[in-house]
């Protein structure tokens, strides 16, 4: 099928981008690969009468180490990422999750900041950038603003951008000592992710979140806790604790998996996150 | 009403210029306008590959992307690969090989090869596996894909 007809814009700055969006708020969406965006615009899922065309605006695809602060542009795309030599020294978790997203032809086209934005209930990025604590920074004409990525995704496909806001780029802090990101695909579509971070910092509490199970990423509070708690050990208890999180989690029956099968992988995918990290920490 | 955008592309190393529809996407504007009927319209999700053509060298589901985003770029379709004096490298790999049978997927697999190639000269058996993953081939043809691909690695 074809999109519905539209108008195209394409700024060359910032400012000019920044601008199309105040103007054409009620009925406008930003456009970078197109890979997520097109596709519901072909099944007519979502229509806009404005596309806001961001690929010319070069800021928008760097990819900056700034001291303890990775920076990527909203617009770099997965296969930047994946080839970035700075990303896999700095967090080869992400390098290696970006070169593995979809197919090749996705990952030129697709960007990590549409990923985010587009909130895609099966999207893996969202859930090892909550899990690292990575920052979002916005901006429109009211000026910039930053968000969690842990806070950013609501829902399917919800966020909290406003119809005029732009992601600029996502800062992520390097305090991570192990980071790992585990999941199980279907098809061409994951089933259940997990991320599990440990911080360098001795006293700053893990993370683990969990993806593609429910609506959006979420935290799995009972497993940072016994994590924190007994650090490098995998038992039962963790076991429990990780299905006592996953037992709260709305999830339904789809194509690709019963919500009973769902359950199972997200407690499978979140050991396997948890047991990497404790190996990586043995290593260290 | 979509807005008209003027563009101009290489298109197979020929200049073009055209005028087209934000809305139209780039298979159509190749098949339709261009009669390049080598561009396969499938599954229209870029999950087959059928419709890969190569945007400034990098490989991209045509069926995916608005021509208009083709602007000032360099767009190649199977048509676009050998010449007078023979096939294209890739082309004559999957021949030597019985790389195909039915014929559909192979353009999309020739395109996907050589943007492989292009970034990674001697891409691992893993490697070749990994980047041709996104294209399906309904008779299941494989093996001798992968094969024809491992001969070109350097």
């Amino acid at each position: 099928m074809l999109p519905r007809p539209f108008t195209y814009h394409r700024p060359t700055s910032l400012d000019e981008a920044v601008t199309l969006m105040a103007r054409h708020v009620d009925d406008v969406s930003p456009y970078a690969g197109g890979t997520e965006l097109l596709l519901a615009m072909k099944m007519h899922f979502a229509d806009y009468e404005h596309l806001v065309d961001l690929k010319r605006i070069s800021e928008l695809r760097a990819v900056k180490r700034n001291g303890g602060t990775l920076s990527i542009g909203a617009l770099a795309t997965h296969a930047a990422i994946a080839a970035d030599a700075a990303i896999q020294g700095s967090l080869p978790a992400l390098a290696g999750l970006c070169g593995s997203i979809a197919n090749a032809r996705v990952r030129a086209a697709g960007t990590i900041g549409g990923n985010l934005c587009f909130a895609e209930p099966r999207a893996d990025p969202p859930v090892l950038l909550a899990a690292l604590d990575a920052q979002l920074c916005l901006i429109s004409a009211r000026g910039e603003r930053h968000v969690a990525a842990s806070q950013f995704i609501t829902g399917a496909l919800e966020t909290v951008r406003a119809p005029d806001e732009i992601l600029l780029r996502i800062d992520i802090p390097l305090t991570a000592r192990s980071t790992r990101y585990e999941r199980v695909v279907h098809g061409h579509r994951t089933v259940a992710g997990a991320a599990a971070v440990i911080a360098q910092d001795a006293h700053a509490a893990p993370r683990v979140w969990l993806g593609c199970v429910a609506t959006h990423p979420v935290a799995l509070p009972n497993a940072e806790a016994h994590v924190a708690a007994n650090p490098g050990v995998l038992d039962n208890a963790l076991t429990q604790a990780i299905a006592s999180d996953i037992a709260r989690l709305d999830i339904a029956d789809d194509e690709d998996a019963s919500a009973d099968y769902r359950r199972h992988l997200a407690t499978t995918v979140a050991i396997r996150a948890i047991t990497a990290t404790v190996e990586q920490e043995e290593r260290a | 009403m979509s807005s008209i955008h003027e563009i101009t592309l290489m298109l197979n190393g020929d200049p073009v210029e055209a005028a087209v529809a934000a809305h139209t996407l780039l298979v159509d504007f190749l098949r339709d306008s261009h009669a390049l009927r080598g561009v396969k319209r499938s599954c229209d999700m870029q999950v087959c590959g059928a419709c890969t053509v190569l945007v400034d060298g990098r490989p991209v589901s045509s069926c995916t992307m608005l021509a208009v985003d083709a602007d000032g770029a360099s767009v190649v379709t199977i048509e676009g690969l050998g010449g007078p004096d023979g096939l294209d490298p890739v082309q004559e790999a999957f021949l030597e090989h019985g790389a195909l049978q039915c014929g559909f997927c192979t353009p999309g697999f020739i395109l996907a090869t050589k943007a492989l190639l292009a970034t990674n000269p001697s891409p691992s058996r893993e490697e070749i596996v990994h980047h041709l993953s996104g294209n399906i081939c309904r008779c299941t043809g494989y093996q001798k894909i992968i094969e024809a691909v491992e001969s070109l690695a350097r």
